[in-house]
């Protein structure tokens, strides 16, 4: 059942077209699970990096931020050279018949790679931010590091690591360039919105894509409005004075 | 006994002239309290964060009741959280996300006990389960009607209690008080002194404390000074 279709029955823009639904479905789906991932991987790589100052931080901070601004074109070549049935793990992961060439999986590892700099940077900065005599405080009464980090650093960074984590789930939904280069542009099966809208355009069906372009408009307003409710409504500390 | 002897160097903030910050301090003492004097910078409170194990000294020693936390020549630097030492920052510290009892219980959590030897003396109230101990601390500082409460919501003396609470739950082997007094107005500094005076009566627990008020305490004290 096309929601649209149910509201604007007149509108040629929104006529009936299951199609449709399952890009919006499978975008929000790859968004979702690419940055479920990249907030585990992110926020754990921001916690490893802040604690302290190790030989070649400056290198490994800038490898984690540079996704940010390579061409996402470039990020879709190396991912190829890593995954694809040549490259580096591609015949391991053949092994496990994992295959992410061409699947939605890999528009998956597509997008996780381009919105890890924007959970990572997030969360480094959040982290950074904690009071470290919070920290100490923590580690005098016989907490682990992890303890440090679960019960204290965490809850405390936690507004400013769920501000990037929604930027990057609003970002990783228009991802293009590097899930086209891994993922292709298969209609039903990797063809997200921005790839819908790219083919929609090119086939001279324009109704077609302003209706995508009007849905992706709405659903990043609608994730930077909650973006922002969470931000606000949530728990607020008061500052000891 | 508290037994200290630490030297330590920071190198000079960058574009800063001169040649650093050194500091060299050592004491040692039978008494329960010691007071340690001296001018604001003169590192007091790296003297504190190196006994707690905050901060690594270059060189040291410091033995507390016959426990060695720190003994740089035999290898030995016992990690902060096995310590057993209770911390009272200069602003508390308390965690501002948990209720004044989650503060408290903070330190209670299970498979926390340290390793080192001498610990057998150290249980406040012997046999008592965590819940009780906390619901006597916090009777006893008298912060049981705000225990709900967060951080940001009582009043000074009672975020000094919940401080001092949190760091006695875990029945640590000595303590150490980074100016306590020192963010209170001056009439609530009168009351919380003989407060405290009557409180480690209670505990009986060597403790640290810096201050550099004039007429400290009514306790005994040793005056000890660094070099910058």
């Amino acid at each position: 059942m096309d929601f649209l279709s149910a509201l604007f029955p007149q509108s040629p823009l929104f006529a009936a077209d299951t199609l449709r639904v399952s890009v919006i479905l499978l975008t929000l789906k790859v968004a979702g699970i690419a940055t479920v991932v990249s907030s585990v991987l992110g926020i754990l790589t921001a916690w490893c990096i802040a604690r302290r100052p190790f030989p070649g931080r400056t290198w490994v901070d800038a490898l984690c931020a540079l996704p940010l601004v390579l061409p996402p074109t470039v990020i879709g070549y190396y991912l190829i050279l890593l995954v694809g049935r040549r490259g580096l793990l591609g015949p391991w992961l053949a092994e496990f018949g994992i295959n992410l060439m061409f699947s939605w999986e890999g528009a998956v590892v597509a997008a996780t790679v381009v919105v890890f700099p924007l959970i990572y940077k997030s969360a480094r900065a959040a982290l950074e931010a904690v009071d470290h005599n919070l920290e100490n405080a923590a580690r005098t009464l016989g907490a682990s590091e992890w303890k440090v980090f679960l019960r204290v650093s965490l809850p405390l960074a936690w507004r400013g690591i769920l501000a990037g984590v929604m930027l990057a789930f609003a970002r990783g939904m228009g991802e293009f360039g590097a899930t086209l280069m891994i993922a292709g542009n298969l209609p039903g099966r990797t063809q997200t919105l921005s790839l819908a809208i790219y083919s929609a355009f090119q086939a001279g069906d324009d109704a077609q894509a302003l209706a995508l372009v009007i849905v992706t408009s709405l659903l990043c307003m609608g994730v930077l409005i909650l973006a922002d409710k969470l931000a606000t409504g949530g728990l607020s500390f008061g500052r000891g004075a | 006994m508290i037994d200290v002897a630490i030297t330590h160097r920071l190198p000079p903030a960058r574009g800063a002239k001169g040649k650093g910050f050194k500091i060299d301090v050592s004491f040692a003492t039978e008494d329960r309290t010691l007071v340690l004097f001296g001018h604001s910078g003169s590192g007091k409170t790296l003297t504190l964060q190196a006994i707690a194990g905050l901060m690594r000294p270059r060189e040291g020693r410091i033995v507390i009741n016959g426990a060695t936390l720190l003994d740089t020549a035999a290898g030995i630097d016992i990690p902060a959280r096995d310590r057993g030492i209770g911390y009272v920052f200069q602003d508390y510290a308390l965690f501002p996300h948990l209720s004044v009892r989650k503060n408290v219980e903070f330190g209670l959590g299970a498979g926390r006990r340290a390793s080192v030897a001498g610990n057998e003396d150290r249980a406040m109230t012997g046999g008592a389960s965590g819940k009780q101990r906390v619901d006597e601390l916090l009777e006893l500082f008298e912060i049981d009607h705000v225990a709900q409460n967060l951080p940001g919501n009582i009043s000074g003396g009672q975020r000094q209690r919940t401080a001092l609470a949190r760091a006695l739950a875990t029945s640590p082997r000595a303590l150490l008080l980074d100016e306590p007094f020192s963010a209170l107005d001056p009439l609530l500094r009168v009351r919380m002194r003989k407060e405290f005076t009557r409180l480690f009566a209670h505990f009986d627990i060597p403790a640290i404390i810096i201050t550099h008020d004039p007429d400290p305490w009514c306790c005994t004290r040793t005056a000890a000074s660094a070099t910058a």
